[in-house]
């Protein structure tokens, strides 16, 4: 089977050097023939009903803010910083 | 005998008959981790704060009274368990800062049952692999044999117990990570029913698969650490009811083991399969009925679990991005190239290895072929077990194919995934599952025994090893 790694590195955003490529296609085609022989048990039965989530509702934190932002790699006044995404 | 060689249940009459403090007892366990630390590697961060913990014990000891049950006793704690104030790394550059704001449900159990965290564990890098050699701070050595290597993903917290370097640890079981790495360093290892113990703070491998474990040194410590660790907890929408603790009376009188044929094939070594065997006619010799017993799916069982722990993993893992915490890389003008950089800097081959695969069976014109099929086999092999619990109350089984992983030794991914097909059907299936030492291989390394329990049996199954246990069973029989 033909496992493109380049294109399903590129989906799970992530950078295979060319150097890389040849091992992680090897690993992964080992990989996908060992799961590749499951049975087709049919059906559909398998999905169950969606798990009951409790409701997603705004509540006091015990933990601040301030103690959020601690571990973000980069913050302006009190936000998330990411390099620009749009020009002006 | 020194105390960090004493088991759990000692150290707690002697702490309340006084004949040591909890302050003596953390710098008898810390002095042997940190001793071992150079051999071993079981540690990847030191708690800095034990000794007031410590010191917070013996007062509370010296005040008299009600006192918590795990007071003053050193336990180490995986590192994917999140503990507030206290690094948090998953073997991972990707978390190497990481200072969580919070404490996992059960680190907050330990700390109100008085328990001292001695430090964090090493592990495979995200909880994915089989040796403790796939994370960012080195390998973990065998305390029994530091030729070989301490198993995995909870490496870390089974060779600091067996060396003494803990008397109890946390560690995390998705597809056998606490029993295989007890089974090779001689410990007891219990995965308890899924949804026993809250997932809240355990940093996401695979979330329909991923359980808080007990690791010690006999069964009774593990079910002392078990029963303050299960507790019912609103923040995991999969928690079940705790079950209240019964004492441990160790009867295998009439109980029915069930002896899956699929997990003794060719493919597990032949000294393994003679001491699991030899585990089973003890079990036997002490009033157990031994039946044969079908597991069919098995083998398939395997590649189900590969694909399906994959797929949660590549959607788990999406969440690392560089932008909330965790590893940025440098030099980045997109957000779209931080992503990309931060992931694949900060990730390690084992994790880009799982997350390429996770993403190849979710994606268009993969999804019914791979995880489709391997979900139906799920629902089948829950049937297979539903069945064998009608006629057996447990299932006995080998732990790990080969007694001990030598270090250094070339394995193809393919070849070490397929050698988990003895822990990864109880993982699929929800059920709790218990390693204990059951002989030794030539090579010296400790053989474990595999106990599987009914959903939510995890008492009754804790008492079958004690039973195996007081039969006369363990590393040196």
């Amino acid at each position: 089977m033909d496992i493109n790694v380049r294109k399903i590195a590129e989906l799970a955003s992530l950078d295979i050097s060319d150097d890389d490529i040849p091992r992680f296609e090897r690993d992964m085609k080992d990989i996908a023939a060992m799961v590749s022989e499951l049975p087709d048990l049919g059906g559909e039965s398998f999905i169950g009903m969606p798990m009951e989530l409790r409701s997603d509702i705004v509540e006091d934190s015990a933990v601040s803010r301030e103690e959020l932002m601690k571990n973000a790699p980069e913050s302006v006044k009190g936000c998330f910083a990411v390099p620009r995404t749009v020009e002006y | 005998m020194k105390l960090y060689e004493k088991s759990a249940y000692e150290i707690a009459a002697m702490l309340r008959s006084r004949k040591c403090s909890a302050k003596e007892l953390l710098h008898d366990v810390m002095g042997r981790a940190r001793e071992l630390q150079p051999r071993l590697n079981a540690y990847i961060t030191f708690n800095d704060q034990a000794e007031n913990a410590a010191e917070n014990a013996d007062r509370l000891i010296a005040k008299g009274g009600d006192i918590p049950p795990l007071c003053g006793i050193p336990i180490a704690v995986k590192d994917n368990i999140s503990t507030k104030g206290l690094r948090t790394t998953c073997a991972s550059k990707m978390l190497e800062n990481y200072i969580p704001p919070y404490s996992a449900t059960a680190v907050e159990l330990l700390e109100a049952a008085g328990a001292v965290i001695i430090g964090k564990t090493n592990m495979d890098e995200f909880a994915m692999g089989s040796a403790s050699d796939t994370g960012a701070f080195g390998a973990v050595y065998n305390p029994a044999d530091t030729a070989y290597s301490a198993g995995g993903s909870s490496g870390g917290s089974a060779a600091a117990v067996a060396g003494g370097g803990a008397v109890l640890a946390l560690g995390s079981d998705t597809g056998g990570s606490v029993r295989q790495p007890a089974s090779f360093c001689g410990a007891v290892g219990f995965c308890p029913s899924y949804g026993a113990v809250s997932r809240f703070g355990l940093i996401a491998f695979a979330s329909s698969l991923d359980r808080i474990g007990s690791i010690g040194r006999n069964v009774r410590d593990v079910h002392m650490l078990h029963n303050i660790i299960n507790a019912s907890d609103i923040k995991d929408v999969t928690h079940i009811p705790k079950k209240f603790s019964k004492t441990l009376c160790g009867s295998l009188k009439g109980m029915r083991i069930g002896v899956p044929k699929e997990l003794f094939d060719e493919y597990i070594s032949d000294e393994v399969k003679s001491a699991v065997m030899n585990a089973v006619k003890l079990m036997e010799r002490a009033g157990a009925i031994i039946k044969e017993v079908f597991l069919p799916s098995a083998s398939a069982a395997v590649k189900a679990y590969y694909i399906i722990s994959s797929a949660e993993a590549s959607s788990n893992l999406a969440r690392y991005d560089g932008v909330r915490y965790g590893f940025r890389a440098d030099n980045c003008t997109t957000p779209a190239e931080m992503f990309r950089k931060s992931r694949t800097e900060g990730f390690g081959d084992e994790v880009k290895r799982r997350i390429l695969l996770g993403t190849f069976v979710l994606s268009e014109g993969c999804f019914d072929r791979y995880y489709k099929r391997a979900a139906a086999l799920r629902q089948k092999l829950c049937g297979e077990f539903d069945d064998i619990f009608t006629e057996c109350d447990f299932i006995a089984a080998p732990v790990y194919p080969n007694a001990g992983i030598l270090h250094g030794a070339e394995r193809k991914p393919a070849e070490l995934y397929a050698a988990d097909i003895c822990t990864v059907p109880s993982s699929l299936g929800g059920l709790p599952a218990v390693s204990i030492p059951c002989g030794r291989a030539g090579n010296g390394l400790p053989i474990g025994l595999q106990l599987i329990g009914r959903r939510c049996g995890d008492e009754e199954l804790l008492d079958a090893a004690y039973g195996y246990e007081l039969a006369g069973g363990g590393c040196d029989v």
